[in-house]
């Protein structure tokens, strides 16, 4: 159980600044009670591990990770993509503790793949990398709270960033599903089309790639190639990993001429290859005998990328002149490498759910029973009931209100009882 | 008026402190072997293998081993630091940049 604190609730934001709580930005007073209702979105015990990190013997448990959910401003149902972007942090792949400690200052970059995203509203067209979307703000956000208050991520203790960017604050976006035949992440990486992912990559800031005028998809991606070659960047001829988000004029073009993703991460991985002597053109010395010297290769060239698998290449975004991203990772895989998790949600308790169906029950049988008639209620799969009109008499079939009427009134009641995310059927007597 | 707030913070308390390796004189036939550990990094080779060869000047230092970490950004594997830690009399090793 986490240690309680009593504070003044008119100086909350205050104390909890003094505390050193917060990442700079006000923060939501983390209760008791709306800690147990984050871990509920999840189906979670406060007690169960998510993971470790265990070069500092620290071991993260869902109340914290939920403690901190609140602080960053999640609901409830956004915990879920929280627990499994921490589940992927805490992978030993992703390599936590130096990822969030390195001079290099990396985001840890949420990709969220599959209909959960939509489901809880999150942003994957207009302004996908940018302010306004409490989804995607507060899940990134909550996920960098846990690394700097659990895990000791924050300047002065364990991050040595030297500039640091503000993705640090929060980077979180949801995928566009693509249009077929190409496949959305999730699918790419072996999970289900109706499964929901997050794949987490610590990265640098994003890289904005405009290209409004070339229709020729080879034009397109020579484009995002000199964003991923640029020798100003880290990882550049240091096999690493990248993740391409093709705006929505790009992936038109691309989709249109008939390319597959395969075949686009072959063209930028071969093009973003770079030589010595064209890294030291721009001042960039390339490493001799130390971990990053990966010494003569067949075609003279460094690869930027690692293999076609390191490139990832997803649609976001919404339609404008012609933008798109690239985001390169802050170290080569030698180091650190992107993991993905897919999202689990939790199993609905059936009593408490049958308690409020019984209780929806009596609340819409109340109002047929003065006619004469009664109602049936079952949950036949989950998040979804069937309704049986019961009208014993011809004569009291005329009082009952059709079912196309019930159905907008049943309609109210069942989102306010149970959720909007509830559908039902109506069997009508009248009506076989 | 009052609110009561959970802590977000590990609270798992300090590690604890671990002693020392037993310390010992150096005599003038002891035949120490140094293991140098350079992290990866540019140059980390060059700066440790210096600073060994100063210490072999001043101290009987009979054989250095060099050990090159592939990624500056992951622990040596235990296995490996038991090994080193069984053979060797003394240890450099460099972090950062």
């Amino acid at each position: 159980m986490a240690e309680v604190f009593e504070i003044d609730e008119s100086d909350a934001q205050e104390e909890m600044f003094a505390r050193n709580w917060t990442d700079g930005l006000p923060v939501v007073p983390p209760t008791k009670q709306r800690v147990e209702e984050m871990l509920s979105g999840a189906g979670l015990k406060p007690d169960e591990v998510l993971g470790e990190i265990r070069e500092r013997s620290r071991y993260l448990t869902a109340e914290k990770a939920a403690i901190n959910a609140v602080l960053a401003g999640c609901k409830p149902e956004y915990f879920p993509v929280v627990v499994a972007g921490l589940r992927a942090l805490l992978t030993p792949a992703f390599n936590a503790h130096t990822a969030l400690t390195s001079t290099g200052g990396a985001a840890s970059c949420l990709v969220v793949s599959g209909p959960y995203a939509e489901r809880i509203g999150m942003r994957s067209r207009l302004n996908v990398l940018g302010p306004g979307n409490r989804a995607n703000m507060t899940i990134g956000r909550a996920v960098r709270l846990v690394a700097a208050n659990f895990f000791g991520a924050r300047t002065g203790e364990m991050d040595g960033s030297s500039i640091g960017h503000p993705g640090k604050l929060s980077m979180c976006l949801a995928e566009y599903d693509p249009p077929a035949p190409w496949e959305p992440l999730r699918v790419e990486l072996g999970f289900s089309l109706e499964s929901t992912t997050v794949t987490i990559m610590a990265t640098e800031g994003p890289r904005q790639v405009a290209n409004h005028l070339n229709p020729d998809p080879r034009g397109v991606l020579l484009t995002f190639a000199a964003a991923i070659r640029n020798p100003a960047t880290y990882c550049v001829g240091k096999a690493s990993q990248g993740l391409v988000i093709l705006g929505h004029e790009h992936a038109q073009i691309l989709h249109e001429a008939s390319w597959s993703k395969h075949q686009i991460r072959e063209f930028l991985v071969k093009e973003s290859r770079i030589s010595k002597d064209e890294l030291a053109e721009w001042g960039v010395l390339a490493e001799k005998g130390s971990q990053h010297d990966f010494g003569p290769t067949a075609d003279g060239r460094l690869p930027s990328i690692a293999s076609v698998d390191d490139l990832f290449v997803i649609t976001a975004g919404g339609a404008g002149a012609g933008w798109s991203a690239y985001i390169p990772v802050w170290a080569p895989t030698l180091h650190n490498r992107s993991v993905t998790v897919p999202v689990e949600l939790p199993v609905v308790d059936a009593a408490p759910i049958s308690a409020k169906v019984a209780r929806l029950r009596e609340l819409l049988a109340s109002g047929l029973r003065s006619d004469g008639a009664d109602l049936l209620v079952e949950v036949v799969a989950p998040r979804n009931l069937r309704f049986t009109l019961v009208i014993p008499t011809a004569a009291c079939a005329e009082c009952v209100m059709p079912s196309k009427v019930l159905r907008t009134v049943f309609g109210r009641h069942v989102e306010a009882e149970l959720g909007s995310d509830w559908s039902f059927t109506i069997v009508d007597p009248r009506e076989t | 008026m009052t609110v009561q707030v959970l802590s977000p913070l590990f609270e798992g308390g300090a590690v604890a402190q671990l002693a020392f390796a037993p310390r010992r004189e150096f005599v003038a036939d002891d035949k120490l072997h140094l293991l140098v550990v350079e992290n990866g990094k540019p140059k980390a080779k060059q700066l440790l293998g210096f600073l060994a060869e100063e210490i072999q000047r001043r101290l009987p230092v009979a054989t250095i081993e060099v050990h090159s970490k592939p990624s500056a950004g992951r622990p040596i594997d235990a296995d490996l630091v038991k090994m080193f830690a069984a053979r060797s009399h003394l240890v450099i090793s460099g972090l950062g940049d």
